[in-house]
């Protein structure tokens, strides 16, 4: 497919988000140890929506998730988030969500569901990936019964009281999410007052956004096109933008630190020297470094548009080797500082909380792993 | 066919194939050989221990469960406390831990709280056990009571039996007498990180902290970072080196936090261990009596490194009960959490990775034990290895935990983001584990060069 956007396209407006990020969100979170109050934030994110990096529900939004089918669309949305994350990962992740909604409305032909109460999109499932169920359902493969039982239990654990954790941009009223009728994944947006809400405490990373236990019913009405073949392919390409932007974030996450490693390194003086010299840290930096540049490859692979469904083995299995290196970099850029790396005002304690935590979010490594090993075997 | 319950892909320990009864028909000489009892691992390795050892770790397991456990959670999310205002769960926890001994158990009974018995063997043992079982519970909790005795060790180690007389030993009556006398250990400095728990960059090192001899006693100027305990302490054992020389002159001063000049500036911020507060202190031209000068002047330096190579074996214990405590939340998990009908437990992958988690946490106490039960003399490479390899593969431990409970495990409720948050500090203290791997060459360096002139 022929590009609407040239490449001159991307360096301009990344360009802009950079100046967003350095200029407006960095002033806002130069203390890491004070989370970011929610006026703060709910300006960043109306100052981003302003500046058209996050769309607006409307005939011509513009920003994160707009031109999937564009083939440098998906790549100028994650670099989006990767420039924001380099900043903040938590305000990353809240434009994310706030971007994912006016997509799946557009992509479910369902503009109602951006009206009223602020809605949040979560494919967290209950617990895991959906094991072998899911890589046979988003291949078109014949599902048995246990397959079945897996993708309801995953998506609307109802029949244990089991509860899923969304997080979500602070102060959210409704969630759309998606549930396994049996045939085909299908979406119902349901507020949360119904969803017995309970808050939960501090989770390990992402300061800034809530984080939510939700009960499961699908009382509503579902959502989405009668066709199970499309129904499928939305389900994949909303786990691919999602797989996108945590590793995007991720990437945008252990740049900074990386970044921040290296500076302490030019500085800090041990042994007579700056410990740059020493090679016990040019490894530490050497292996934070190398994790930049290698998922830095992976997410331009990734991202690789269109946005095409049928492309989710090779997203996860990109998926599942960005993150452990995120999180290997991020904890061997903190190193580097010593004690002062495990204090809260230097930053680097909350890059490696919220690289794990980008880490566990959506599936982790091993349960994309045997999706990819199911996807490969079915598809 | 199979009468009892059994896990998804395995046979009923009733089943005529099961290693439960399928030696029952093998001559009785050779049936206990290949039946072992059905007991847990820690009571394996509990069986193990010289029996004074395994009564003194089944004390402090006993102590983490009444103790630690209950206010593991909520200690941890409460706000950071201000210098000198301890939360009263944590006051609390202190009067108990020093009436039942868990603040006096480097000395043998009657001067301290250990039993005579445990005494024969090294005592780093003892307490590479206590870390182990306390941690396992909260490392927060467990760094509250134990950085105490690294503030201990330093007077142990100068072997002057007047000042253990004269500071311990009231200190120690006092903690059992429900009035806690906690003790820290100072050595790292603002400027100087790594350099204060290694030879080769110390040699290059201008001192920040420095005592100017004065009228009876020593004049101390400086700050020293990340004191464990060091807002709470009531004595701590403070390495300065003295006015115009190098750290080669380092003295060892124990300064009390009521001489005038002492300064607890604030408490850091930190990611984890949070029950266990890391200080900034201060000295403002503290007046320090020569009495109260550890050792000798200069002998500092070798007293540190003493103490680090004993207190290095704690951390490796640290290591491993963090390890066990994810993963037995770990466990926990996954036989509480159902899914499709089934609890987790039944699924491979998953017992896979508690397998991987269980294994290799054995495996970093049976390399602890097996260095600690010979540390008459703590070695610094055994100690150094017991601590980083210990450490980096107990952070391994709780990532597989983490990743066994997915975004179950980010929640705070799960215990496993903050056993994760805890660990990390392990890598970090009583030198970084880049530290401890040159410490181990440091100890090798003679068989090196001999190896090199050989070739």
């Amino acid at each position: 497919m022929e590009s609407l956007l040239e490449k001159e396209d991307l360096t301009i407006v990344l360009g802009e988000v950079r100046r967003f990020a350095r200029g407006v969100v960095a002033a806002n979170v130069e203390r890491p140890e004070h989370a970011l109050p929610r006026p703060s934030l709910d300006l960043l994110v109306a100052e981003a929506t302003e500046a058209g990096f996050i769309p607006e529900a409307g005939e011509e939004p513009t920003g994160l998730w707009v031109d999937l089918d564009d083939p440098l669309g998906p790549t100028l949305s994650a670099r989006t988030l990767e420039t924001l994350a380099s900043v903040n990962p938590g305000i990353a992740w809240t434009c994310h969500m706030r971007a994912m909604p006016v997509w799946l409305a557009q992509r479910l032909d369902a503009p109602e569901v951006l009206e009223g109460q602020e809605t949040a999109v979560t494919l967290q499932g209950y617990y895991g990936l959906g094991r072998a169920a899911l890589p046979r359902y988003l291949a078109g493969s014949e599902l048995g019964h246990d397959d079945r039982a897996m993708l309801n239990d995953w998506l609307l654990p109802a029949q244990h009281d089991a509860r899923r954790v969304v997080h979500a941009p602070a102060g959210f009223e409704a969630v759309l999410s998606p549930y396994f009728d049996g045939e085909a994944v299908r979406w119902v947006r349901q507020p949360i007052d119904a969803l017995d809400p309970l808050p939960i405490g501090p989770t390990l990373g992402l300061d800034e956004v809530d984080a939510i236990a939700l009960a499961s019913n699908d009382a509503g009405t579902p959502l989405g096109p009668d066709d199970p073949e499309e129904a499928r392919k939305i389900f994949a390409e909303a786990l691919l933008i999602q797989s996108l932007a945590l590793v995007a974030v991720g990437l945008g996450c252990l740049r900074h630190a990386s970044e921040l490693a290296r500076e302490q390194a030019k500085t800090r003086i041990q042994g007579g020297r700056s410990i740059e010299h020493h090679p016990a840290v040019q490894s530490l930096l050497g292996s934070a470094r190398t994790a930049v540049v290698v998922v830095d490859a992976l997410l331009g692979g990734m991202a690789e548009g269109p946005l095409r469904a049928n492309r989710i083995g090779d997203v996860f299995a990109a998926r599942a080797e960005a993150h452990p290196l995120l999180c290997r970099g991020a904890t061997d850029a903190l190193q580097v500082f010593g004690g002062s790396g495990y204090m809260q005002d230097v930053g680097m304690e909350k890059a490696l909380r919220d690289s794990q935590q980008l880490r566990l979010m959506g599936g982790t490594p091993g349960e994309l792993e045997r999706f990819v090993a199911e996807w490969e075997r079915v598809r | 066919m199979n009468q009892q319950p059994h896990l998804n892909g395995y046979l009923s320990p009733d089943h005529p194939l099961s290693p439960r009864g399928l030696f029952a028909d093998l001559p009785a000489g050779i049936r206990p050989v290949v039946t072992p009892k059905l007991t847990t691992i820690w009571e394996q390795d509990t069986a193990t221990l010289p029996p004074a050892l395994a009564k003194t770790r089944r004390w402090y397991r006993s102590f983490a469960e009444r103790e630690l456990r209950h206010g593991a959670l909520s200690i941890d999310a409460a706000p950071h406390p201000e210098p000198g205002k301890i939360p009263p769960s944590l006051a609390a926890l202190l009067k108990t831990a020093g009436r039942e001994g868990m603040l006096t158990d480097l000395l043998p009974r009657p001067l301290g709280s250990a039993s005579l018995g445990s005494y024969r063997y090294p005592l780093v043992w003892a307490q590479a056990l206590r870390t182990e079982e306390l941690g396992r519970v909260c490392a927060g909790q467990m760094l509250l009571l134990s950085a105490h005795s690294l503030g201990v060790i330093p007077i142990a180690f100068a072997g002057d039996l007047g000042a253990m007389r004269r500071f311990v030993l009231p200190a120690y009556r006092q903690s059992l007498a429900g009035d806690p006398h906690i003790f820290a250990f100072a050595i790292t400095e603002p400027s100087a990180g790594s350099d204060a728990e290694e030879g080769h960059g110390a040699s290059g090192r201008r001192p920040g902290t420095v005592a100017k001899r004065v009228d009876g006693g020593w004049s101390l100027q400086g700050r020293k970072v990340f004191i464990s305990g060091g807002d709470i302490a009531k004595s701590i054992t403070v390495f300065a080196a003295l006015e115009n020389e190098g750290i080669e002159s380092w003295t060892c001063f124990l300064v009390t936090s009521d001489m005038p000049g002492f300064e607890v500036v604030r408490n850091e911020l930190k990611m984890g261990m949070r029950a266990s507060a890391a200080a900034e202190i201060a000295f403002h031209d503290v007046f320090v009596p020569d009495d109260h000068v550890i050792g000798k002047p200069r002998q500092g330096w070798a007293i540190n490194r003493a103490t680090l190579n004993a207190s290095r074996y704690a951390v490796a214990g640290m290591g491993v009960g963090l390890a066990q405590g994810a993963t037995e939340a770990a466990i926990d998990f996954a036989c509480r959490t159902q899914l499709a009908g089934k609890a987790l437990v039944n699924f491979q992958e998953v017992q896979l990775q508690i397998a991987n988690m269980i294994t290799e946490t054995s495996a970093i106490r049976g390399m602890l034990w097996q260095a600690a039960r010979k540390a008459y003399v703590a070695r610094q490479d055994r100690s150094s290895m017991c601590k980083f390899h210990c450490t980096d593969r107990a952070v391994r431990v709780v990532e597989m935990a983490l990743e066994l409970m997915g975004n179950h495990g980010t929640l705070h409720d799960s215990g496993a983001e903050k056993i994760y948050r805890d660990a990390r500090l392990t890598q970090i203290f009583e030198g970084t584990n880049q530290i401890n791997r040159l410490a181990v060459i440091e100890d090798q360096q003679e068989q090196l060069l001999a190896r090199i002139e050989h070739n």
